[in-house]
Order: structure tokens, then sequence, then C-alpha cells
């Protein structure tokens, strides 16, 4: 039973690699083999692993990289520590709450691409511009996210931190937070990706470094090749914070039923 | 007799929507040092209420309440309470749930762990201490919860429905225990139920409160010994006779007559 599972399972990851490698090799003779697609508009998987392979070694890609991610952690720290703690508040405090919740409605539904262009316009072409853009996208999930687990706290937990003599520090870290860690983990997992997007849109519309900025200096220069090799990084980090959000995921509630 | 609670013409109304519902009118009621009595009502008639007043999670309307000669205005320490949910934190083991409220308390780590594992074994559950919640029965959560709130050594024991949601034999064999352990740590107990042979078979004296607004119609004590074996008391002529009695008075407040 458990070798057929295994079995199945390696079958399976066979044939994806199997799936990636048709499509690459696809690729690679419609453009330069046959030259069906001229690779100026669809490049080629060589010439794409060529020009990977030339950014790293020139470090070129290095200096982009390290702004991008800079930009994405210290947007994704703000903002997430700033929702949670007002998701805390706000769930604590249901009168600030009912007060404020038309207005934090109205805000997250605001289309913060449209908004970027206000940012630039304020902050700069620097990292500023896109870190508060990043801001806030990632503050209002947290804030949402942490505000829905403090209201999924039944009363009858409160009652028993206040029969035990629980003041409010201790309702606050031995109840409120650790109740509300899953709703903050799927926060911090919707978001972290979305800041990476936010950084790059950032620099797109404004920026002289980072990877948004190499993938439209590629794109503006009509090299094809630039543009592909950029969104294969960009792939590539999505998958590595996805797959390290998994992980962190499994060690923070393993107590929870499978 | 020093007595544990003093529930002094006590009212409480609740108000929804600008319009005024009372629960409980003039509640009178006193109860001795280590004495079992059992509170039964039909559902609604403010019976949790009554218990979340004693143990000054909600204020009074009117009325007062004393605990162990103290005034009670606020939670209340003297006070352990059990509630219908055994309100067990799922990111706790067994014995970490036991500790929660002596780390409220400062008690300090080595303290803690050592008081948690002599009661995790008086409550019957060695080898359960590293167990989550999501892992033991429902009548082992029961028995977490009851260790938990005992630890804290608390004159008086709220119990809100505690074994509700249990099953019938897990419930009587419950209930034996619960009985050693009042009288083991000579605890006083106040026991809020639906189930009347329940009532009856764990206690010394039965309350039997009336519909919303709920007060007290009527009082009998129990002539059963002290230490019983509630799997059998339920055949004893003294029990099926207030059975029947304490059934009719239920029967009237039920259908409103």
């Amino acid at each position: 039973m458990r070798w057929s599972v295994t079995r199945e399972k390696a079958a399976i990851n066979i044939s994806r690699i199997a799936f990636l490698v048709g499509v690459i090799i696809f690729w690679e003779t419609v453009s330069e083999t046959f030259g069906l697609v001229h690779p100026v508009w669809i490049s080629s998987p060589s010439r794409i692993v060529n020009r990977l392979i030339n950014w790293i070694i020139s470090g070129e890609i290095a200096r982009h990289l390290a702004i991008t991610l800079w930009e994405t952690l210290l947007g994704f720290l703000i903002g997430a520590s700033f929702g949670i703690l007002l998701g805390l508040i706000l769930g604590l405090y249901k009168k600030a709450l009912a007060i404020l919740e038309p207005y934090l409605m109205a805000l997250n539904s605001l289309p913060r691409i449209a908004l970027a262009p206000l940012f630039i316009l304020w902050f700069g072409i620097g990292i500023t511009s896109k870190v508060i853009l990043i801001i806030t996208m990632v503050l209002f999930i947290l804030l949402f996210n942490t505000l829905a687990g403090v209201r999924s706290i039944d009363q009858a937990y409160l009652n028993l931190m206040l029969s035990l003599g629980g003041r409010f520090r201790h309702i606050m870290i031995k109840l409120v937070l650790p109740w509300c860690i899953p709703y903050i983990f799927a926060g911090i997992k919707l978001s972290i990706g979305m800041a990476l997007v936010g950084a790059v849109i950032g620099e797109f519309l404004a920026s002289n470094v980072g990877l948004g900025f190499l993938i439209a200096w590629s794109s503006s220069m009509f090299d094809t090749t630039g543009v592909f090799a950029g969104i294969i990084i960009l792939m590539m980090l999505t998958i590595i914070i996805d797959e390290g959000m998994k992980l962190l995921e499994g060690k923070v509630q393993k107590w929870r039923p499978s | 007799m020093k007595k544990a609670v003093i529930v002094k013409n006590l009212t409480k109304s609740f108000f929804k929507l600008g319009r005024e519902i009372p629960v409980l009118r003039n509640v009178n009621l006193t109860v001795d040092e280590g004495e079992f009595v059992s509170v039964i009502g039909p559902s609604g008639c403010g019976k949790s209420t009554l218990l979340n007043i004693i143990s000054g999670l909600l204020r009074p309307t009117s009325g007062e309440v004393f605990v162990d000669g103290e005034r009670v205005i606020g939670p209340c320490t003297k006070v352990g309470y059990m509630f219908q949910s055994d309100v067990l934190l799922p990111w706790r083991t067994a014995i970490a749930n036991v500790e929660l409220g002596l780390e409220i308390r400062n008690v300090d780590k080595e303290e803690r762990r050592k008081i948690a594992e002599t009661m995790i074994k008086r409550v019957g559950l060695s080898g359960f201490e590293h167990h989550y919640p999501h892992e033991l029965s429902g009548g082992m959560r029961q028995r977490v919860a009851l260790a938990r709130t005992l630890v804290l050594n608390p004159t008086v024991l709220l119990m809100d429905e505690p074994f509700g949601a249990l099953d019938a034999q897990t419930r009587m064999l419950l209930g034996n225990e619960l009985l050693r352990l009042w009288r083991e740590y000579n605890k006083t107990i106040i026991f809020v139920t639906h189930d009347l042979s329940e009532a009856i078979s764990l206690a010394q004296r039965v309350v039997v409160l009336s519909k919303r607004p709920g007060t007290i119609k009527a009082q009998y004590s129990v002539d059963l010994p002290e230490l019983r074996d509630v799997t059998k008391v339920v055949k004893e002529a003294s029990f099926l006779n207030l059975y029947s009695t304490i059934w009719n008075d239920l029967a009237k407040e039920i259908s409103g007559g």
C-alpha cells in the first residue's frame, strides 16, 4: 500500500519534469532550430540561460536583487507589524472598530497600483515610494486577518481567562496572540508574495535599480531575453518564498489535528 | 456552619435593543462550606447567569453576592469555574493547560509543574500529560479542565453543566470522581445542570429555579449518603421519590402552568 503510494508520487514527479523539459525543447526548437518565430519576439531557453549566467558572473543581478528584496522585506515587516497591532487593538475595542470600519473598507478597496504614481510623486523614485506602496498593500491584509482571528475567539475563553484571574496582558499573551497565529500566518502567506509584486510594480513605474527596473529597461530596449530572464528570477523568488512559508507553517502549527 | 456563598436579593436584567429582559428575579441562596448544591431549571432560566454573577464575571443589576465572607465586585479568585465546554487551549498540552492558572498567578516553573503533575494523577490522567486536547476524548478533556480548576485551590467550585456534552457512562464515572475529589479536597460546589437525575445523584441539596425570569421555586435536601455510587443511587427509593416530586415542579415550569 505504502509502496504503491510512493511509486505513484514518483510517477507524478517524473511526469512533471518530463512536461517541463518538453515545453523547453518545444520553445527552443520553434525559435532557434526552425526559426518559426523569431527570437526577437519570444527569445529562447538557451539565450535566457546564457543571460542569467552573464548576469550572475558580472554581479549585475545581485545589485538589482538586493534592492528589490530590501524593499520587499522592509515594506512587509512594517506593514505586517502595524497591520497585526491594529487588528488586535480594533478586535478588542469594538467601539473603535465600529467607527473606523467603513473607512478601512473604503481604503482597502482603493486599487493600490493606481496610487503608485502618487507615492512616486510624493516620495521620489528611491526605495521609500516602493516601501510605502508595499505597506499599503500588506497592512490591510494583516489587519483584516488578525481582526477575523480576534473575532473568532469564543467568549467562553475570555471568561476562562478572567475566572483564572487573568489581566489584560495575560489575555493578550496567553490567549489572543496564540489564537490568532493561524490567521496571522494566512495573512503573511498571502501578503509576502504581494509585497514582492508591489516592489516590482513600483520599480516598473519609476526607478533606476531593482528587478522591476531591469525588466522594464530590457523591455524598452526590445531585449526580450532580458525580460524573460528577469521574469524567471521573479518566478524563482516566489517559489522560494512559498516553499519557505510552507516549511514555517508546518513548524508553527504542529498542534493542529491533521 | 460557615457560609461559603451568600446570594442576597439578586436581580439581573439584560438590555437588548433598548428593551429590558429580566433574567433573574430576587434570588436568595445560601450555601454552607463544604456543601454540594445542584441547581436545576428549564433551559434559559438564568442558571448560567447566576454562576457568572457569583464568579464575578457579570455584575448584578441589583442585590449582592458574598463568597467566603467577602463581597464579590469583580472576577473572584476564591472561585473556580468549570464551563459547559472544556475551553482547553488547543496549542497547549494537557499539563500545560492545567498550569495556565498557576502561570497567571506567577507560581514559578518547577513548582507549578509539580502541582500540575500531582493533580493530573488525581483526576486519573497519568500518561496523558503531554497529549494535546485534540488527542483526548471528551471525558478526558473535562478531567483536564477539572484539574485546571482544582490546582488553584478555590474555596468554591462553580460547575456549569460540565458533563453535558458527554455520554451517559462517562458522565456517571466523572460524577463519582467528582464526589471523591469533593470530599478529598473539602470543596463547596454549586453544580448547574438540566439533568434531574444528575442533580439528585450528586448533590446534598437540589435548588429548583423557575422559568425566566428565574427565581428559586423550591429547595430539597437529598437523603442519600455523602459518598455514594451515582450509578447505584438511581435505584434507591429516596432517589425515586425525590425525582418524581421535583419532576412535578419542573413539568409545571416547562408547560408554563
